[in-house]
Order: structure tokens, then sequence, then C-alpha cells
């Protein structure tokens, strides 16, 4: 019997390692702390952003999913060292979880806004944004309100300090990606 | 930045859990995450618990060790816990104030979960302290192999997390060299206010990807010269052989399974 083809080929491959790889190192890179506001700017989900821009919504989601895949196996990727069953298991395994879907969402997004002539920053930033930020604050304020026994108002209202470095992060990522898209070692061959 | 950061995880000392088959290793981590969340009382706790402290005692890995591990998430864990001791109700209450009650059921809730929490980690922590990163691949590959039934491509799957872990260090040292390069040019990434910084991040961040999408494209011109197909069958350099000591783990982990059931059953 003739063996099913299976879709990814081997450069797809190689490029879905190295998304995984260097997400995995953007959580190793110090924070930028903000004066005014106690929470750093960690550039881990910045490195999932991109993943959805760059490499699509099939590439960008396997790469984020083999990534916590990882991280559930306790491999100590996520910002700040931390790995393991309990990143998911936890208050914050909302955010982690939405993860799993925002390549999907932004690259399907993209290449909605593209197919009707959208092509402008502005509008590849307000998808990032609303995929990428309001999305997985909201999954995350729900999970995080139902693990400590409160209201998603007040869980919303906890991660408003989060959403100004997050609309920063998809600030550089559309920024990037849009100088990378010219490079032809992006070009993706089959 | 250290690249200990990212693989800090594995002690490269000799014990007896370093040498059994990383298979048997994961299966028992699994499945003793799984046992925690069957525990419902006092005695099915301590039973895990002592199962755990076996397990560190055959580890061969200092205390410290573990502790690394639960250090990073320990605020999480004190948070969880205090929102659960502030906000819970039911059985009697000692103490409340406003909406915050302290009551027995959310102390004890509480314990459940500090307890769940600190297990669950350090189990995790057994496993990536005594097996290295490349041997928990090959134990993942094995492990889904019943997946190529439904048509998972497994083995794309396990190639792809073997490049991954791979390419870490060496993306790390190139974005170590990449940070060095920046600043003899000179670009100060510690100073600077807000918006200063942020323009810093892109010398840094595009130089990364371009190298790293060249070297995946090298990469996989390579493969294809040496003759790997995606779709092909393959051989293994590395063996996963199984071992005497391998079945005294199993009979181990059955043991602590068939102790928590009865434990379950008569308490």
């Amino acid at each position: 019997m003739i063996r099913e083809k299976i879709s990814l080929s081997i450069h797809e491959m190689t490029v879905v390692a190295m998304m995984v790889a260097i997400i995995a190192i953007l959580g190793a890179v110090p924070g930028i702390p903000l004066g005014f506001i106690p929470v750093p700017i960690v550039l881990q989900n910045m490195g999932i952003m991109i993943a959805g821009e760059l490499l699509g919504p099939r590439l960008g989601t396997i790469a984020v999913w083999l990534f916590l895949f990882l991280v559930v196996l306790g491999l100590p990727l996520l910002s700040g060292g931390r790995g393991g069953m309990v990143t998911i298991l936890g208050p914050t395994g909302g955010y982690i979880f939405a993860w799993l879907f925002v390549p999907l969402l932004i690259g399907l997004s993209l290449k909605l806004s593209w197919h009707y002539g959208m092509t402008q920053g502005v509008t590849e930033f307000l998808i990032i944004w609303l995929w990428g930020v309001i999305f997985v604050e909201g999954v995350g304020a729900i999970w995080l309100a139902n693990q400590l026994h409160t209201t998603f108002i007040s869980a919303l209202a906890s991660n408003i300090l989060f959403v100004f470095g997050d609309t920063i992060k998809a600030l550089i990522a559309v920024s990037i990606t849009r100088r990378l898209r010219h490079i032809k070692v992006f070009l993706l061959r089959r | 930045m250290n690249s200990k950061i990212v693989f800090g995880s594995y002690v490269p000392v000799k014990s007896i859990l370093h040498r059994l088959d990383p298979r048997i290793k994961l299966i028992m981590c699994i499945i003793y995450v799984i046992l925690i969340f069957f525990v419902n009382n006092f005695l099915a706790a301590i039973w895990l618990l002592l199962a755990l402290l076996a397990a560190i005692k055959l580890s061969n890995v200092g205390l410290r060790q573990y502790w690394q591990g639960i250090k990073p998430l320990f605020l999480i864990i004190l948070i969880t816990v205090a929102f659960q001791i502030l906000f819970s109700s039911g059985g009697k209450m000692y103490w409340h104030w406003g909406i915050m009650a302290i009551t027995r059921d959310g102390l004890i809730n509480s314990l459940i979960i500090f307890y769940r929490f600190i297990v669950i980690i350090t189990a995790s922590t057994v496993l990536t302290a005594t097996t290295q990163t490349f041997q928990i691949a090959d134990a993942l590959a094995w492990l889904m192999k019943p997946l190529q039934i439904i048509k998972v491509p497994v083995n794309q799957i396990t190639l792809m997390l073997s490049i991954a872990l791979r390419f870490v260090p060496t993306i790390m040292d190139e974005t170590n060299k990449i940070m060095k390069a920046q600043r003899a040019r000179g670009i100060n990434f510690n100073a600077g206010n807000l918006l200063t910084r942020i323009k810093h991040l892109v010398p840094i961040l595009i130089p990364l990807f371009v190298n790293s999408f060249k070297r995946a494209e090298e990469l996989a011109t390579a493969m294809e010269a040496r003759g790997y197909d995606p779709n092909a069958p393959r051989t293994h350099y590395r063996q996963l052989v199984w071992h005497k000591n391998d079945a005294w783990a199993s009979l181990a982990l059955l043991i602590v399974t068939v102790g928590l059931v009865c434990i379950r059953i008569f308490f």
C-alpha cells in the first residue's frame, strides 16, 4: 500500500524547531523594568505572537504546542525558570492555555485581512493586539478568577498592569515581522 | 545570560535513578502526578510523600536542586494558598472581615493545594534532574508510538523536539554574541528610558531570527543530502535497553499504586 504523505517538509520541520528554541530563549532574556509599573516586560509571549505572524497559522501553532509540550514535561523553559505541570494547573495557567490558540487566530486573521487588501501595519498591529493581548488576558483572567475564587472583573482589573507591556510587545512584534518578511530566508520552500 | 538557565535541571551524578531507562522514569512521573489527584485523606498523602522521599533519596541529588525547582513558582503557590484561605467558605469560621473569612474547609483546601503543588514540582524535578533532555525526547518518541495508529506524525514531532532541544544552547550563545557585538557598536542595553530600551531590542531580535532561519534552511539541505525522508521508517542510533532495575522500578510503581488504592478503599 502507498504510504500517505505527511504534510510537513524537512525545511518546515527545521523552521518550527528553530522557532521553539527561540521562544525558549526569549524566556531566558531578562525582562525590561518599567519604572512606573512593578511588572517588567518579559519577552516570551512576544515569541508566541511572532510565531503566528511569521510562520502562519499551521506552523506557528505546531511550534507553540511543541514548546508547551516541553514545558509540561518539566523543562524550565518559561520565563523565570518555571516549568512543569504546576505552571498549567496554577492560577496563571489560563494565559499559557490561551497561547495554544494565539498563532492560529493571528495567522488566520492576517490571511483574511490580506485577502481583503488590508496590508497596512496598523491592521496587523490590531490583529496582534486583539489575539495576542486581549484574548490572552481575557482567557487568563477567567482562569485566574476561577482559581483564586474572585470575580472576573477584579481579575481583569489586575491584568491592566500587563496590558501596557503586552501592547509594547505587540508593537515590537509587528515592527520586527514586517521587516523580516522582506528577507528571502523566510520564504518557506516545500 | 547564562546557558544554564534553560538546561540547568540535569545533575550529572551517579545514582540508581540516573541509570534507569528514561521510559520507565517518564511513565513513573506521569502516573505519580495522576495519583496525586486521587489523594483524599491524610494517610494517602503520607503514602505518596514517602514514595517521593524514597525517589529523592535514590537520586543522590542535593536538596538545593529541588528547592531550585520550587523557588520560581513559590510566589504563585503562596498567592493561590492565600486566596484559598481567605475566600473559601464551609465548616467552622474562625475569623472574618468583609468578604474575607478564614474557615476550616478553607484551611484544609489550602493545605491540599500546597501539598499537591510542592509534590508535583518535586516529582518533575526528580525526572529532569536524573534524565538528560535527549533521553526524555527518546522516551517520548517511544511513548507516542501508539499515536501512529491515528495518523499522528510521531517521527516528525520527535525530530522537531530533538532539533529544538539541540539548538537552544547554540541560539543562546548566538544571542550573547549579538548582544556583545551591538555593545561594541555603542548600544547600552541597561540605560535610557523605556522607548530607548525598546528600540534596543530590535538589533538583537532581527539578527537572531535571520540567523536562526538561515540555519534552519542549511540544516534542511544537509538532512536532504544525507538521505532523510520524513515519511520513511527509521532506525535508531541510541537504543533504549530495558534492564532488571527497570523491572524493579515498575514493581515499585505498582506497589505505590496498589497501596494508594487500598488506602482509599479501607480508610
